[in-house]
């Protein structure tokens, strides 16, 4: 085999070992996407994201679990937990269940403050709903939530 | 009238006196490290959506952690750890239902540090299992922060490590719990 056929076949397979190379140390090092960024699977209020998990929690797993959801709703309560992280509950005061919104805690991303009782549209991943057994009221949960008023233009 | 009014008075009493034997969060913290001597990299994931729930008078203790809510540094670690080992869309939930079984007594009333048992059933991954821990609890400014570490092995919940990572996954995990419980009003 002379050189020059030797030069033709490594150079391609050098460049797919680098491209290969690249590519795993990118997927291997790859951080969660800033929500912001991605679009919702479904745009709904709190009241329908919860009566869907109450009325039939797998069906409502199967559509909403793991997806980037827009939630509209009445700012209820809000708290931060000691490490700092934000906590907004959709909802009607009147009731005790509730759209848990767990805010995207990446530094400087402010959230806050947030006044009670105004009318919000947040996004985040959609982590799943614990049933009122523990009567403490039924919960839907998001993380890594945004607020729509700080969605990228 | 006066017995109605009496009647109100003690049903308002009863309910205020259930209320303040439980405490309570909806924002506790579950970690666990799986990291192996032969991980080429840490592997620990924080939940920070843990419900919690401690009644006093009876000493049951009872958590619900969603495990699609468990957040990892890397992406690629998240996925896997839901769709490859605890399977999160088919096993969306982990709970602990249990109670304080030995241990000092605990003066829920005075601020303090006491050391407790606490044993119960946990069904991860559609498996149920009992579990003893030992754990803290620490009473201050009328809140609770219960505390614990223990380890549990994966095979004994159904989940599976692949044979190529067999050796870079810890088969026992180390979970660590840390709850501060709010009285329920």
């Amino acid at each position: 085999m002379s050189k020059k056929t030797i030069t033709r076949i490594l150079i391609p397979v050098l460049v797919l070992l680098v491209l290969g190379a690249v590519y795993v140390y990118r997927e291997f090092n790859r951080k969660a996407p800033d929500t912001a960024d991605l679009t919702p699977a479904y745009e709904l209020t709190g009241t329908q994201l919860l009566e869907a998990f109450q009325q039939d929690e797998k069906k409502a797993n199967t559509l909403y679990l793991g997806k980037v959801l827009a939630v509209t709703g009445m700012i209820k309560s809000q708290s931060s937990d000691s490490a700092g992280v934000q906590t907004l509950v959709i909802g009607d005061t009147a009731f005790l269940s509730s759209v848990r919104c767990i805010m995207n805690g990446d530094p400087g991303s402010v959230t806050g403050p947030f006044s009670t009782g105004t009318r919000i549209t947040i996004k985040g991943i959609c982590t799943g709903y614990n049933a009122d057994d523990m009567g403490l009221g039924a919960d839907v949960l998001l993380n890594r939530s945004v607020p729509q008023n700080l969605l990228k233009p | 009238m006066k017995k109605l009014i009496i009647c109100i008075l003690a049903l308002f009493v009863i309910k205020n006196t259930t209320a303040q034997d439980k405490f309570f969060t909806k924002s506790g913290r579950i970690s666990f490290d799986a990291t192996s001597p032969k991980s080429p990299e840490n592997i620990e994931g924080m939940n920070k959506t843990v419900t919690c729930v401690l009644d006093t008078k009876t000493g049951n203790l009872q958590m619900a952690v969603l495990m699609k809510a468990f957040e990892f540094d890397r992406a690629l670690m998240q996925e896997h750890f839901n769709e490859n080992y605890v399977e999160s869309n088919k096993f969306p939930k982990t709970e602990f239902r249990g109670a304080i079984v030995a241990g000092t007594v605990v003066n829920y009333g005075k601020d303090g540090v006491y050391l407790v048992k606490v044993k119960g059933k946990l069904t991860m991954h559609g498996q149920t299992k009992e579990v003893e821990a030992e754990g803290k609890l620490t009473v201050k400014a009328g809140k609770i922060q219960v505390q614990s570490v223990f380890s549990e092995q994966l095979a004994d919940y159904g989940v599976t490590i692949p044979q190529l990572v067999a050796d870079k996954v810890a088969k026992t995990a180390k979970i660590t719990v840390d709850c501060l419980l709010d009285p329920l009003k």
